[in-house]
């Protein structure tokens, strides 16, 4: 597979280590109070590979650490909303933990954007530590496959997700394909699909087990059916968009696990082939992939 | 008729303002890909009438019958006037040269209305006599009367941005314990998008997509009027909105179609249930133009 990854802009671009808030109890798609945990923060115990549902409290679990632009007043209108793409460097810039290095894991709008780091550097990092990230992949388009849009993927990660071709069709693994309807919470916002997540569904009990929610992991490349994400997020019926999971659960009605779009196309371009091991954890070596799915 | 405790519902006054128009300062962007200047939004449309057709108007996305109107003064004052606000309030205008006529609440359009960036809109429709003295900025104020209502033996059905004046004309009846509403027609899931996530139920809407060009004329969506009733397939909105399997939500069409990813006509919602204790019959009448006399 080539990409036009050499005419790629690579642009630095920053954020601070962004303190949890909380608005007290929300209230949960069947009426009970809920104090949630899991948004914003240095996350010690949830990483990308982890499984997207189960830790007690969470809500919008995000994994690593969550940083936020503040170089305009709204952290979606900010440099590193817009334009720092999954599997980007990171680099702790102050701190104890200055000089460690990381890896960009994803957007979650409304909380914002996710860092991996290893273990040793999240115990010397500390809230509001500067962060900057070499932003690559604006752009970034697949040769032949012009007319499907890449969108928020660093050109390292998209020449690992073991992309294949077949019949003029881009053939993609993922773990799950998600029916478009239960698409929610980002659906319909503002068509830059640079700055906005949009959440797979996870309160109706019945979809959850027919569709297997349970076993989405924080990092796994899943499709969404008849969705086209190319200048916003929306239904077309026969499209596909490609996602990453980029957070997790929710027990608000009409929110779940978060997706940045990465790849979307027209019918007829993409493919998809189930592969239980296609997760960002696995492609950027964050995680070692197991020689059996347990 | 169906039984409720309209006569324990506390009426009260909110205040708000005629808001203006609110394009964007750019160009929208389709979901195709094409820069739209979208009008409609806010304001007053003269000639945008609760029981017109909601497509055919040049440019128009999202546009929304009648007068828009928001609250004003502190944030908690704006969203006690988006929340209390109910389909068939009456209205006063307090300032300029309109003061002292009255019109109708007809419509709730908007998102994330307890933040301050979030754009929401209570409509009201005024005779046309009225419309040509009223102007931007002319203070409004409602009496508010809705919140806490309940149908009588129905009381896990929730009832929202809805008046008692509007429910004791709807024509809703009971049949096999259950709560039959006469709707213009009944709109699958998969075409039900913006709304999903938004809480509390009492703000803005839901809306139907029109961004996959086939779907408007197979779901008879260009038949749709501003007013009609609707029943929502297989979603709820009772704390919050979502896809529920066998939840139905039952809307008023409050704003027009839209060519952006995932937004559409809009509903608000005024009954939810996921009890599956409401059905809808068909009635090409349905439209609160027809209930309210409007």
């Amino acid at each position: 597979m080539k990409t036009n990854r050499d005419s790629l802009i690579i642009t630095a671009v920053q954020g601070v280590i962004q303190p949890p808030s909380s608005r007290g109890y929300t209230v949960t798609w069947d009426g009970r109070p809920k104090l949630s945990v899991g948004t914003a923060s240095i996350s010690y115990t949830v990483q990308v590979g982890d499984l997207a549902f189960g830790q007690a409290g969470a809500d919008h679990i995000e994994p690593g650490v969550t940083i936020q632009g503040r170089d305009r007043s709204v952290p979606s209108e900010c440099a590193l909303a817009i334009l720092a793409c999954i599997g980007n460097e990171a680099k702790v810039i102050s701190g104890e933990a200055k000089g460690a290095k990381g890896v960009y894991t994803g957007r979650h709008a409304g909380s914002d954007d996710m860092v991996w780091f290893p273990n040793e550097v999240l115990e010397k990092l500390a809230l509001l530590d500067k962060i900057q990230i070499r932003a690559c992949g604006v752009g970034l388009e697949i040769e032949g496959f012009e007319d499907v849009r890449v969108n928020k993927i660093s050109p390292r990660l998209l020449h690992k997700m073991e992309l294949s071709e077949k019949g003029g069709q881009l053939i993609v693994p993922v773990t799950k394909e998600v029916p478009g309807f239960l698409m929610g919470s980002g659906i319909g916002s503002d068509p830059c699909v640079e700055t906005n997540d949009y959440d797979i569904q996870t309160t109706c009990p019945e979809y959850v087990a027919k569709y297997g929610l349970q076993e989405i992991r924080l990092g796994d490349i899943v499709a969404i059916k008849d969705h086209y994400c190319a200048y916003g997020r929306g239904r077309y019926e026969g499209a596909m968009t490609i996602g990453v999971v980029i957070h997790g659960w929710s027990d608000s009605s009409g929110h779940g696990p978060g997706i940045n779009p990465v790849l979307s196309a027209l019918p007829g371009r993409m493919r998809i082939k189930k592969d239980l091991h296609a997760n960002i954890a696995f492609y950027l070596g964050l995680r070692k992939k197991p020689e059996i799915l347990i | 008729m169906v039984a409720s405790n309209k006569k324990s519902i506390i009426e009260f006054a909110v205040q708000g303002e005629i808001v203006p128009a609110i394009p964007l300062r750019n160009y929208w962007v389709t979901w195709d890909g094409k820069p739209k200047m979208a009008i409609g939004v806010g304001g007053i449309n003269y000639n945008l009438k609760i029981g017109e057709k909601v497509f055919g108007w040049a440019n128009g996305d999202r546009a929304e019958p009648g007068v828009s109107t928001d609250g004003t003064g502190k944030d908690a004052w704006i969203l006690g006037y988006r929340l209390y606000s109910c389909i068939g309030n009456e209205a006063r205008v307090l300032s300029g040269e309109g003061k002292g006529e009255k019109g109708i609440v007809i419509g709730k359009h908007g998102l994330r209305a307890f933040q301050q960036r979030g754009a929401h809109h209570v409509q009201l429709h005024f005779e046309e006599e009225v419309l040509d003295v009223l102007a931007i900025g002319d203070k409004i104020q409602v009496k508010a009367c809705g919140v806490g209502l309940h149908i009588m033996g129905y009381e896990d059905v929730r009832l929202l941005s809805l008046s008692p004046n509007l429910l004791d004309k709807m024509g809703v009846y009971e049949e096999d314990e259950k709560l039959v509403v006469p709707v213009v027609k009944e709109i699958p899931n998969f075409l039900i998008s913006q709304g999903a996530g938004e809480r509390p139920s009492e703000q803005g809407n839901w809306s139907i997509q029109t961004c996959f060009p086939p779907d408007i004329k197979k779901y008879g969506l260009n038949e749709l009027r501003f007013g009609d009733i609707l029943l929502l397939k297989d979603v709820q909105s009772d704390y919050g909105r979502g896809q529920y399997k066998n939840g139905v939500t039952i809307g008023v069409v409050c704003c027009g179609p839209s060519d952006i990813a995932g937004k559409g006509i809009g509903a608000t919602n005024i009954l939810s249930t996921r009890s599956g204790r409401i059905k809808g019959t068909i009635d090409s009448e349905a439209n609160i133009a027809n209930y309210l006399g409007l």
